[in-house]
């Protein structure tokens, strides 16, 4: 962990303008990402958990570049060379691409169904230069033994397979060309609990045989904590706490991470119905609160949250969070 | 003994295909208590929605309810054999929607959207009942203010598209009790919310229940929401009960295999960090599929040859008090 991180993000920010009328005025932003800044290393699998509408996404989207950001630093570590992605040129860009990559939540949309799995999955080869199909073929048929399929699935299309073998076939595709960072957005949401439990054993063992580095997106928190070394939280667009697991489980010191916790129900005899409900609803990215986003949400509310923005500010060692209240 | 005011009799629901016969609910038998709330879990594809649609009547072709009863007993009044009506009988028209009320999981596909909230909600009253529109307004009004919609006399001029996911799922569940029912089928009614969300709705449903008496049958996958709504579970696999049980006893002490596994294949909160999940190996076969013997057997880790695989599958047995088991193995290890 001494090393240099593999990724940092600084300060990063994605503004999307809402248009209005004939002339399509910019009437006001969207702010869906929001200033925020992580460090990942080499090897490690970092959890980032919201609910719907958080900007959770967007990150990982912006960070890969499928989006451009509006502002910020994503500094990309490859042959010890740092490289900026966000305001990286498309030809700069283009040979650190095969060392991101992504894999999608919904494994029916995310495969063309015109296309055979040994297409879906040769494809990033055949566009990064493999052109000799035998060569081409073989690799293809190492990936689908190493994420649990048979060669002979190869010739097949997606509709022939079940959501979590297309999963698989996503994650295949993804570790096609040796990335070193993946980025994995609500990768078992759409699976079924037996299922789900499959893929991400399977993403743990990849992850220790090729030394991955995940950014894991998802908003349920048992699932990230059971992958992730450490969790970042995020709330209309910014990180309210980031921790490792253990510790962001144990002590949570983000009033919202704190609410996100007590609401995820879990499967044990229950002990007492009465616990702290959060009130109202997730702030929106286009009119956001002042001061303190939480603020009309959260239950130990002061003066000076309505006016004064935390800053997100180191509480414990490596924990952060953003609250005046937090000690 | 507890009364009951459902009760399913070896329901059987297929759908004829091109392809084959589907046999989505598969001899199901189950009992609803007044005033509880039964869950019935299962992944996708188990028949826990199909059986929910059949006691509404609600069937579309290719789909037919080839067997079994389905009687409410309706409190204070005469029983009504559910599956003696079609889905367009005067008499079962007058029941759903009134007293069996349907919640379903999508709040946005369940709301029309050129009519306003408020005008959905009285709809079901007005047809059920014979007050005039003055005085159903008021009731709806009444019950977006005990479903926690702020503001409903605004509330009800407005459109679906005006509310958040949350505030929809509210409008929803108003829509279902306005006529007081005495079952609420609740399918997924908390899947497309936020955990926030999730916990507010939940907990509004144990407050509705409590104030109105009524019996929930809840039908999800998540095993966590089970845990803090149900009394009562059932377990589905392949259109059958696999396992039934009072809720403690299930979560501290499951007995078939497929209850076990389903149960240690959820990441949990202070497990080892980066622990092996169980998994249930291969994945739920082909609908079209008849497996002889137990449905379970060829992903059943405790696996028998010359018992599970043979002839018909296995009928649910008392293992304990307030739990029924459908496997062989069980009653084998119980017998001896």
């Amino acid at each position: 962990m001494n090393k240099e991180p593999l990724l940092q993000v600084k300060n990063l920010k994605k503004h999307f303008p809402v248009k209005r009328g004939f002339f399509n005025q910019v009437v006001g932003q969207i702010r869906a990402v929001d200033g925020i800044s992580f460090d990942l290393h080499q090897g490690e699998c970092l959890g980032l958990v919201g609910e719907s509408g958080s900007g959770k996404t967007t990150v990982g989207r912006t960070i890969l570049r499928a989006l451009s950001p509006t502002d910020g630093q994503v500094l990309f570590r490859s042959d010890d060379q740092s490289y900026d992605l966000a305001t990286a040129t498309e030809d700069t860009l283009r040979p650190l691409r095969k060392h991101m990559q992504m894999i999608f939540q919904d494994p029916y949309s995310s495969l063309n169904p015109r296309m055979t799995v040994f297409d879906i999955i040769g494809e990033p080869l055949l566009v990064n230069g493999v052109s000799d199909r035998s060569e081409r073929e073989q690799r293809v048929q190492e990936l689908i033994i190493q994420v649990g399929l048979k060669p002979e699935h190869i010739r097949r299309y997606p509709h022939a397979f079940s959501g979590g073998q297309r999963q698989r076939i996503g994650i295949a595709r993804a570790l096609a060309l040796h990335p070193k960072l993946i980025v994995a957005d609500e990768p078992v949401s759409a699976l079924d609990v037996s299922v789900q439990a499959q893929v991400l054993n399977l993403l743990q063992e990849l992850q220790s045989t090729f030394q991955l580095t995940y950014l894991f997106i998802a908003h349920d928190l048992n699932v990230v904590g059971h992958i992730s070394d450490r969790i970042a939280v995020m709330y209309a667009g910014k990180l309210v706490e980031l921790g490792t697991t253990d510790e962001l489980f144990r002590q949570p010191k983000h009033p919202y991470t704190e609410a996100l916790l007590a609401a995820v129900p879990v499967p044990e005899p229950r002990k007492s119905r009465n616990r702290a409900l959060l009130s109202g609803e997730v702030a929106d990215p286009a009119n956001l609160p002042s001061g303190c986003v939480f603020h009309p949400r959260c239950p130990y509310v002061e003066d000076r949250c309505k006016t004064e923005v935390p800053k997100f500010r180191e509480i414990a060692t490596g924990h952060l969070a953003r609250c005046h209240l937090a000690e | 003994m507890k009364n009951i005011l459902l009760s399913i009799q070896n329901l059987q629901t297929h759908f004829f295909l091109d392809e084959g016969v589907v046999r989505a609910v598969n001899g199901v038998n189950l009992e609803i208590p007044l005033g509880e709330t039964m869950s019935i879990v299962g992944e996708s594809g188990c028949g826990k929605s199909v059986t929910a649609f059949s006691i509404l009547q609600l069937i579309a072709s290719p789909g037919r309810i080839v067997s079994g009863e389905i009687v409410f007993h309706r409190p204070n009044s005469d029983n009504v054999v559910l599956t003696n009506h079609k889905e367009r009988d005067k008499r079962i028209r007058a029941i759903r929607g009134s007293e069996i009320a349907m919640i379903f999981q999508e709040p946005m596909s369940s709301l029309s959207p050129v009519h306003t909230v408020g005008n959905q909600i009285m709809e079901s009253l007005i047809l059920h009942t014979n007050l005039g529109k003055t005085e159903a307004r008021l009731q709806v009004i009444d019950m977006m203010q005990r479903v926690g919609i702020p503001n409903p006399v605004q509330r009800f001029n407005q459109y679906p598209h005006q509310m958040s996911g949350g505030l929809r799922q509210r409008a929803i569940i108003a829509m279902a009790l306005i006529c007081r029912p005495k079952l609420l089928i609740a399918d997924e009614p908390t899947t497309a919310l936020d955990v926030t969300i999730q916990a507010q709705i939940l907990q509004l449903m144990r407050d509705l229940q409590t104030e109105f008496e009524m019996s929930i049958l809840l039908i999800t996958h998540d095993l966590g929401v089970v845990a803090e709504m149900a009394n009562q579970v059932a377990v589905m696999y392949m259109g059958k009960i696999v396992e039934q049980a009072e809720i403690n006893e299930l979560l501290t002490n499951p007995q078939h295999p497929y209850t076990q596994a389903l149960l240690e294949s959820v990441p949990r909160r202070g497990q080892q960090p980066k622990a092996k999940l169980k998994v249930i190996s291969g994945s739920v076969p082909n609908p079209f599929e008849q497996i002889t013997g137990c449905p379970f057997h060829p992903r059943c880790e405790e696996f028998s040859d010359g018992l599970c695989n043979q002839g018909d599958p296995p009928v649910p047995f008392q293992f304990r008090d307030n739990q029924h088991v459908a496997c062989f193995i069980r009653e084998k290890d119980k017998t001896q």
